[in-house]
């Protein structure tokens, strides 16, 4: 290789080598790092507020679909604790053996018909009036979350499946990649509605723009959202991990909707 | 407005374009000056990360260098280092979703300079190198620059393969374009259009200033 | 090839090539210190590419370059001087100059080993004998006229202190008037610099005009080399006589020399035979070169410069050399182009056998088509030449 091409190979390695290690060194800093299932966007940002008065400790929050954060933790993604939508990611992500446990559940999730102020479609949890803008063309699309891997989608699913509209509405359905995309898209405008997370309807920004109502709990699956610590998760994860289970933090969670499980 | 997405965004762009420079000006030149069997095949991975999506790319560098790969693996065991969901992960992907931007307008600006001047040159008694910093990039800046400019652009803007193997981890992994869409879903678009403009703004003066630039040292010429 | 050393005790340049692929590039030729060399041929002939292996900007399969004590190539050797350590200067066909820089900093490229100021001074220098102004010398390639580009490029060679001083086709994009001053230049660099100088042209006029030995080259071969006149007279083959421009081209037969008188003057007999070889044709007495066999068939040329055209209007030759032969003619073909006349004429007596004749300036005799002419041919610039010959 001529002099001049062999000085260059050089610089390149020389300027990528060192980089690696700094980053390495930049995640051993231990903020602790949290995935969140999309329905816990305000609510744990409340919750996080809070803990981080009390007790200084900053935390980094991501949130998106639950199903994804599965593949990832798989994939090495270096989280701390996941806060799942649906306990089976858990459950298998423990049997993988990434986790210290079997987790412990931390909420129950409700659904419902979110659509937005003044648009064609009534927010009727019964999902009759649905089923009418089905059939009379009132209805042109409808939001739900993947059926996938986003845990409220696939509660989303169910209900429509139990519904009857499930078959008859697939050609109409406009599919977020997590719940708070769903969110978006159920009050956007560009859509009639959307079946989205009880939590986010309860959040102010979404409230003020839509009407929601609850779909029957006996509809589908129950939402038995669990959290679980990982191995490598510094103290400052385990001490927010049992924050969430003080009556501070659950006030915060009943008031975005979320049932509390049975101590 | 996210300061610390934007700055991770400027970081990741002005790395990546310290790195990819030695190669994209070696690459590019080599390409334009040497004629090969299976040439082809080489521009045809250079242009490939254009044409793919950036969810196929950053799909393939998960499986390649994650922790259940054989690479990742090594690195883990031998360096303690991770090369996914972290801002290495997102330097890799980066320069080899940059290489056609990189490369290609350098390889047109080496084409371009007529063959006789670097023999010329040579005739002259100007070593290699010689050549390669008095006649050649003098002649091809404007395409250097443009290749630079549009790399550091473009790794602004980064967002599907950072999707799917960055985490979207604040100050780590979180680019003011995962910003962005997270802004969205939080319903916060006022955030979302500060960012989402500022972007618009930055990538629209650095692309016009090249052009300008460009522009003058053709007319001077 | 033969393996032995190429002795070069001169000052001048040796070259032999030897290849196949990618392209046929066959032949040796010489050029001496102080001597103007023109490699000269059709355009394909391989001139660019043999003037590009002794720059050293192409490297044959095999070859030996040396120019004067220092061997440039030799692939027996395994040398191979990259153009950066061969001491030669190059003038491109459309001069390749840098056009980023000015004529000042064009001809400093060739100075780098020197610190800048001298630099600067040096190449003012060479541009001030080569008459660029130092107005233009600030100027770039763009803002000079063509002209004015060549000399730049001439003194950015010259800077190099070449040993061998190469111009691929120089007089090809150049006017008239720039011509002149070209040849002016090329006389005086000859004159001053005791190198031997190679030119590449397909003007075979120039060639003959300005150089001391033509090389002939043709589809990668060199055919011959020697004098202009030389060549010109004498060309080794029926491709060189049409190359050189020598376009009356017959068949005959030797027959040698006939009587004693004939091999004490050295001189043989030639017949000239018309397309079927079969019938019978005039005889002519040329020079005997002592290298043919009576009997063998041969080609033979007469250049223009040993036709003289008698027309019927009756003004005659002297006829002060008894060489001349009279051939009887008749006009087929007259084309007018300017100054020139171009004419065919078929020969009486020779089945489908035709001068092609050639008039310009005062020469010019009004021809028509049909017009019966006698044209003198001149024995003593009759050439022989076997068929078939290397």
């Amino acid at each position: 290789m001529p002099l001049r091409s062999r000085r260059k190979v050089i610089l390149w390695i020389a300027l990528t080598v060192p980089l690696a290690p700094m980053t390495a060194q930049a995640q051993s800093l231990e903020v602790p790092t949290l995935a969140a299932a999309s329905d816990l966007r305000f609510a744990l940002e409340e919750v996080a507020e809070q803990f981080e008065k009390s007790t200084g400790q900053r935390l980094r929050l991501v949130f998106g679909s639950s199903g994804n954060f599965y593949s990832q933790i798989l994939q090495g993604a270096p989280f701390h604790l996941f806060m799942s939508a649906d306990e089976d990611f858990v459950f298998k992500l423990a049997d993988a053996g990434k986790t210290v446990d079997r987790g412990r559940l931390y909420a129950h999730g409700r659904i419902g018909l979110m659509v937005p102020k003044g648009g064609p479609v009534r927010a009727d949890g019964a999902l009759a009036d649905l089923a009418a803008a089905l059939a009379d063309g009132r209805l042109k699309k409808l939001a739900i979350a993947s059926p996938d891997h986003a845990p409220y989608g696939m509660r989303a699913k169910e209900a429509l499946q139990h519904a009857g509209l499930w078959q008859r509405i697939g050609p109409f359905l406009v599919v977020g990649e997590n719940i708070s995309q769903t969110a978006q898209f159920a009050i956007s405008g560009s859509t009639q509605g959307g079946i989205i997370a009880y939590s986010l309807a309860l959040a102010p920004q979404v409230a003020r723009q839509g009407d929601f109502a609850l779909i029957p709990e006996s509809w589908h699956k129950p939402l038995a959202q669990r959290m679980v610590l990982m191995r490598n998760a510094p103290a400052s994860a385990r001490a927010f991990y049992d924050y969430l289970s003080t009556p501070a933090a659950q006030s915060i969670m009943v008031k975005y909707g979320f049932a509390m499980p049975n101590p | 407005m996210d300061w610390q997405a934007l700055s991770l965004s400027l970081e990741l762009a002005a790395v990546t374009l310290l790195v990819l420079m030695p190669l994209g000006l070696w690459l590019g030149r080599w390409l334009a000056h040497t004629r090969f069997a299976g040439k082809s095949l080489i521009e045809a991975v250079v242009v490939l990360p254009l044409v793919l999506p950036p969810t196929v790319l950053g799909y393939y560098l998960l499986a390649s260098l994650g922790g259940a790969s054989p690479v990742g693996r090594w690195m883990q065991e031998t360096f303690d280092v991770q090369l996914t969901f972290n801002f290495a992960g997102l330097l890799i992907a980066s320069a080899v979703f940059n290489i056609p931007f990189m490369v290609q307008p350098v390889q047109r600006a080496f084409e371009a300079i007529p063959s006789n001047l670097a023999e010329a040159a040579a005739v002259s008694g100007l070593s290699p190198w010689q050549t390669f910093v008095r006649v050649e990039l003098p002649l091809a800046w404007p395409g250097v620059l443009s290749a630079a400019v549009l790399t550091f652009v473009h790794t602004l803007g980064e967002f599907g393969v950072v999707l799917m193997m960055g985490g979207s981890i604040p100050g780590e992994t979180k680019t003011i374009a995962i910003s962005i869409y997270d802004r969205v879903q939080s319903f916060d678009l006022r955030g979302a259009d500060e960012m989402a403009l500022l972007l618009l703004l930055m990538s629209l003066t650095a692309v016009a200033a090249s052009f300008f630039a460009t522009a003058r040292l053709v007319k001077t010429r | 090839m033969s393996a032995l050393p190429v002795s070069n005790t001169g000052r001048g340049l040796r070259v032999r090539v030897s290849q196949q692929l990618p392209m046929l590039l066959e032949g040796e030729f010489t050029c001496e210190s102080g001597e103007l060399m023109a490699l000269v041929g059709p355009s394909g002939a391989g001139k660019t590419s043999m003037l590009r292996a002794l720059a050293g900007l192409m490297r044959p399969t095999s070859a030996t370059i040396s120019v004067g004590d220092e061997v440039w190539s030799d692939t027996e050797a395994n040398i191979h001087l990259a153009p950066q350590d061969r001491h030669v200067g190059l003038v491109f066909q459309n001069y390749a100059l840098m056009p980023h820089l000015s004529a000042l900093d064009n001809v400093s490229l060739s100075l780098l080993h020197l610190p800048v100021k001298e630099r600067k001074a040096q190449a003012q220098q060479w541009l001030d004998q080569v008459r660029i102004s130092v107005e233009q010398q600030a100027r770039k390639p763009s803002a000079l006229s063509g002209g004015q580009q060549q000399r730049v490029a001439v003194a950015r060679a010259l800077a190099r202190q070449p040993r061998l001083l190469l111009l691929d086709e120089p007089f090809s994009a150049v006017d008239q008037m720039s011509r002149r001053s070209l040849y002016e230049l090329l006389a005086e660099l000859r004159r001053n610099l005791r190198i031997p100088i190679v030119l590449v042209t397909h003007d075979l006029m120039e060639a003959r005009h300005l150089a001391d030995s033509i090389v002939v080259m043709d589809a990668g071969r060199v055919l011959q080399q020697g004098h202009p006149a030389q060549v010109y007279r004498s060309p080794r083959n029926a491709r060189v006589a049409d190359l050189m421009g020598v376009h009356n081209r017959f068949a005959g037969r030797w027959l040698g020399p006939l009587s004693e008188a004939d091999t004490d003057a050295q001189m043989g007999w030639l017949e000239w035979l018309p397309a079927d070889a079969v019938t019978s044709g005039p005889h002519l007495r040329v020079r005997d070169k002592r290298r043919l066999i009576s009997g063998q068939m041969v080609t033979w040329v007469v250049q223009s410069d040993g036709l003289h055209i008698d027309t019927d209007e009756g003004i005659e030759l002297k006829r002060a050399n008894p060489g001349l032969v009279a051939v009887e003619a008749r006009v087929t073909e007259v084309r007018n182009l300017g100054e020139t006349t171009l004419a065919k004429a078929s020969v009486v007596g020779l089945e489908g056998v035709s001068f092609s004749l050639i008039r310009s300036g005062p020469q010019r005799r009004s021809l028509c088509g049909g017009q019966a002419i006698r044209v003198q041919v001149d024995c003593d610039w009759v050439h022989v030449m076997p068929i078939k010959a290397a």
